[in-house]
Formats: C-alpha cells, structure tokens, sequence
C-alpha cells in the first residue's frame, strides 16, 4: 500500500499545486486503496491489484487542469501589471530627463526673455508618454484585482 | 463501440449524483456502477472521478463519510445533500431538453412544415 501513497503523492508534488497538500491526496490514497482492497476481494493478488489502480488511474490533470489554468492566467496577469509598471516607470524617469533638457536649452541658450517658456510645449506632448502608460497599468492593475 | 470521453465528460456529474442518489456509493464502487451500467461501453477512470467527486463536495452537493464494508476495510461513502437534490433535478431538465434538440436536430424534423 505503501506503493499507493508514494504514487499519489509523487503526482501530487509533480503538479507543484497548492492543492497538493493534505487532505486532497489523502482522499485520493483513500480511493485508490479503496479499489486495490477490492480487487484483492476478487481473488486478485495485492502486487497486481496495485499495479492495475496505478495502470488505470488515468491523468491527474483531469483534476488538476481547471486549477492549472487558472493559475497560468493568474500569473500571466500578474506579470502584465508588473510589466506596465515597469513601462510607466521607465517612461516616467525618461519624460522628466527629456523636459530637464528642454528646460536647460530654454534657460540657457534659447532664454525665456527672448523666446518665453517654450520647453511647455514639447514638455507636454512628452507627457503623453507616460500618462498613455499609466492608464494602461490601471487598467490592467483593475482587471487582475 | 466504446463511446469518446468527450461526448459525455459534461454529463459526468448528473451520472454521479444519479448514482448516488441511488444509494450511497464510496469511490471505486462508482466507477465500476459505471462500467457495469454500459455494459463496459463507457468506464471513468479515478483521475477523472476523484475530480468530479471533488468538485461536487466543495459545492456541498454530496458529502462523504467513512464507513465499513462487510469484508472490513473503510471506506469512503458518499451521500447525496438535500442541495445537490435539487442540483440534479435542475440538471435532469436540462439533460431532457438536450436529449429533445439533439434528436430533432440529428433525426430530422419538420422544419419544412
């Protein structure tokens, strides 16, 4: 019998689920052990009645696959959040160094007094830049949520 | 003719709660009911059963307790709540009403009347 928990629990700990734990490989041991037993109460020896509820279990997935899925598109959300943070970050440091040049040939090559502030003017079309990525990122951040 | 496990994989559970509607079953005792009920024609292997038993516990449809056969050994049984009663009258509808658009759509109608 020790062959059925080892079998149930290898699978178990293959599919690195949380469901893994406890109770869940428990019943399934219990199930399993179930049909050894009553195979052995049909004149079957335990060796081959262990190896027929091995042969015959089928694939773990069946029970696994809908947990799986779900946690592969939880992950996946996950890193397209931290992903779009990551961007909006990036586009954030590199708007201000963009502007802080603008403004430094403002001040001292193109001077306020002779042309005015026009850094405003290409410092807003670059803020775009990153107010596209962070409505982006709340969006995504409000559908992973 | 064995029958593919896809045609009936979403009916599984109406099966299940059928049988154990019946009387209580543990696991193993299920999917041979199964078996036997076909005529060997259709069987569900533990994987796919133990999902489904699973499933139907979390939902508080069936609960399970541990019994005794009369050879000794425990075993699980399963019995069927007054929620997953009503479960399956709900789903036995909806299989009839399934069973009556597929044969008119697969045994021909009257469409031209």
């Amino acid at each position: 019998m020790k062959t059925i928990e080892r079998f149930v629990n290898r699978m178990f700990k293959q599919t690195k689920m949380k469901q893994a734990d406890g109770e869940a490989a428990q019943k399934m041991i219990e199930m399993l052990k179930e049909k050894v037993e009553d195979l052995k109460e049909n004149g079957m020896d335990e060796d081959e009645a262990i190896q027929k509820t091995i042969v015959e279990f089928g694939e773990i997935d069946a029970f696994f696959m809908p947990a799986v899925r779900r946690e592969t598109r939880r992950y996946k959300r996950h890193k397209t959040v931290h992903h779009y943070r990551n961007d909006l970050l990036f586009s954030a440091l590199a708007s201000l160094l963009i502007i802080g040049i603008f403004a430094l040939i403002n001040i001292f090559y193109l001077p306020f007094v002779d042309y005015g502030p026009w850094f405003v003017i290409p410092a807003a079309g670059v803020l775009f830049w990153p107010l596209s990525l962070l409505y982006k990122w709340l969006n995504k951040k409000g559908e992973s949520d | 003719m064995r029958i593919s496990s896809d045609l009936i994989r979403g009916h599984l559970e109406l099966v299940v709660l059928k049988l154990i509607i019946e009387k209580d079953h543990y696991g193993y005792e299920l999917a041979n009911a199964v078996a036997n009920r076909t005529n060997q024609a259709f069987s569900i292997n533990e994987a796919t059963l133990y999902a489904i038993m699973q499933r139907l516990e979390k939902r508080g449809l069936i609960q399970s307790y541990v019994g005794t056969k009369s050879h000794g050994g425990k075993r699980r049984y399963y019995t069927i709540t007054p929620l997953g009663l009503a479960y399956y009258e709900t789903k036995l509808k909806e299989w009839e009403l399934l069973k009556t658009i597929m044969t008119q759509l697969l045994e021909g109608g009257h469409e031209d009347d």
